[in-house]
């Protein structure tokens, strides 16, 4: 296999951009991220895409709809889709296509329209659910977030207080981010405050929906010599999916995205990741998620609650957590918040971060996880 | 981008207040009564069919019993029942009837209905239950590696008296035709915690 960078990343707002077309986001990401790294449209080979479902859009096919937009005509183009997991997913199916000696450069896309559905999104999520033994009970999509969440509460004898640190750690980080929606200075009690809606969730513990564009390049080790002097090298990826009978396994502790890590960190020569990481980007579309989520990429159930609370995970602290502000704070494209993550991570290491800059940052994981709590897609980057 | 000002760095919240509050049609720069848009409604409708073992699960609903499959060779108790285990990877054939008693595994309160706009005035208390018997631990860490177990309702309990591990057993409605509602909801069975 052959060792894969990360050469260039560019990305669009993150917010509602009802006015826009996907065509038009995408456009903005892609035409930012072919400049980051000094390439033009036509030294790509081949597109790595990914996007939600077509029924958020309303068209199918959404996956081919833009394809001007990142220049895919004549090349060969895949999409990835693995709920939220997809973001990720598609730097690690990026990975495969570049280390297998098929590509020296190919470039990775992954875009979010959510304010296509009117008036929201929700019912579409909503429809995850078994149609023949869970829909008739009128789920609504929080029920399974307030479930794991409760059962994860109960595993490590956590409060919600303790939780709530997550939101008010992940939307200041966000303040820093330019690209963000929710940046907010808030404090543990204004998430308590928010509506409850599906206890122990309230309304600050949910990432917002919206709308958004990642790009990112990837080339060959040869290659990426030659178009920068900083790559952030993609030097482990991993993937594992788990049972769709939810109701049948223990959602303390997701243990595909403990098994997913592992593959990534075998690759990348890792055995102690919470000493060799320097920037971890857990998925965190709920505040439990981030902790749910680190616990397992540590390999350590009930680490991350009691991290979180000695302040280590704040960007300052020694095992920086979401520096980006995360999707709670910089916002929830579905599928280019999981890829808005790895750029985090090519920014971060390649000394490109700005406000958000974690001093001596060298290795760094991201992580999205998706479909019905059953998704682990996680890629370890080096500078 | 640059028509409707979304190049530029806006609207960052001073507060969470504003933050959430602020409604979808207000995004600075424009407003949706302001923009051209086209609305598209799509119905879909779909028969889904429950296959051979949930059919099966179903006709034993109706009939005021709780049944699975259970496989011959790692011995798990499968329920929603499948007619192959996805462990040892091979057909299961033998159906078990469970009396339906469990363990609240874990549960939610939730105050909104399923159209999440919509505010409840009480709870629904929302579980999942992990059916008694049924609960494969891994030796050395005893983590839960299976249960048999399903999504529903809780009842006849106050939404503070819920706790993980609370015992229940399944009320059963009248009229049943065959459905995951003919268990109304499941209800305290006494004894307390497990």
């Amino acid at each position: 296999m052959r060792r894969v960078a990360i050469v260039g990343a560019g990305m669009t707002f993150f917010r509602s951009m009802l006015p826009m077309t996907p065509q038009e986001m995408v456009f903005e990401a892609v035409r930012k991220c072919l400049d980051d790294a000094g390439l033009s449209h036509k030294d790509v080979q081949a597109v790595v895409t990914g996007s939600a479902p077509d029924a958020f859009d309303g068209y199918h096919h959404k996956g081919s709809v833009v394809v001007e937009s990142f220049s895919g005509m004549g090349k060969p183009v895949s999409r990835v889709f693995v709920g939220g997991g997809t973001g990720v997913g598609v730097a690690v199916a990026g990975w495969w296509h570049v280390a297998s000696g098929a590509f020296d450069r190919v470039l990775l896309v992954a875009w979010e329209k959510m304010s296509h559905p009117y008036p929201h999104a929700q019912p579409l999520f909503r429809t995850i659910f078994d149609p023949i033994i869970e829909q008739p009970l009128g789920p609504n999509l929080i029920w399974i977030f307030a479930l794991e969440m409760r059962r994860y509460m109960e595993a490590h004898n956590l409060k919600k207080e303790q939780i709530a640190e997550v939101a008010v750690k992940n939307k200041g980080n966000a303040l820093d981010h330019p690209y963000a929606q929710l940046g907010a200075r808030i404090t543990v009690d204004d998430v308590l405050k928010s509506p409850v809606l599906v206890w122990p969730v309230n309304r600050l513990d949910i990432s917002p929906t919206s709308d958004g564009a990642v790009a990112l390049m990837l080339a060959s080790e040869e290659e990426a010599k030659k178009i920068t002097d900083t790559p952030v090298w993609l030097d482990g990826v991993g993937a594992c999916l788990d049972s769709q009978y939810w109701t049948n396994r223990d959602l303390a502790y997701p243990y595909y995205v403990y098994l997913a890590a592992q593959q990534a960190y075998k690759m990348a020569g890792i055995t102690n990741p919470l000493k060799e990481i320097d920037v971890f980007e857990p998925y965190d579309p709920f505040t439990y998620k981030e902790l749910h989520h680190l616990d397992a990429l540590l390999g350590k159930p009930g680490l991350a609650p009691q991290l979180l609370a000695e302040g280590q995970l704040a960007r300052d602290g020694d095992h920086p957590t979401c520096p980006s502000g995360g999707l709670l704070g910089v916002g929830n494209p579905i599928a280019a918040a999981g890829l808005m993550k790895v750029a985090e991570l090519y920014w971060q290491l390649s000394g490109r971060a700005g406000r958000r800059q974690v001093p001596n940052a060298y290795v760094g994981v991201a992580q999205a996880w998706g479909d019905l709590m059953q998704v682990g897609q996680v890629v370890v980057c080096r500078s | 981008m640059v028509e409707y000002g979304l190049d530029r760095e806006f609207g960052r919240p001073d507060s969470w207040a504003a933050a959430v509050e602020k409604k979808y049609t207000e995004v600075d720069g424009w407003a949706v009564e302001e923009l051209i848009l086209n609305y598209w409604r799509i119905s879909l409708r779909y028969l889904h069919a429950p296959g051979e073992a949930v059919s099966r699960f179903l006709n034993g609903l109706k009939e005021g019993r709780i049944t699975g499959t259970q496989c011959d060779t790692c011995g798990r108790v499968l329920i929603p029942p499948r007619y192959f285990c996805e462990w040892c990877f091979k057909r299961v054939d033998r159906w078990v009837e469970h009396p339906g008693t469990g363990t609240v595994s874990t549960y939610s309160l939730s105050y909104i209905g399923t159209d999440p706009g919509v505010r409840l005035e009480k709870p629904e208390i929302v579980a999942v239950i992990w059916f008694d018997g049924t609960v494969v631990k891994r030796p050395a860490s005893k983590t839960v590696v299976h249960a048999a177990g399903i999504l529903h309702r809780l009842g006849g309990v106050e939404p503070s008296g819920v706790r993980v591990g609370l015992r229940v057993k399944p009320v059963w409605r009248r009229e049943r035709e065959g459905s995951i509602l003919d268990i109304d909801h499941f209800e305290p069975a006494g004894g307390g915690l497990v």
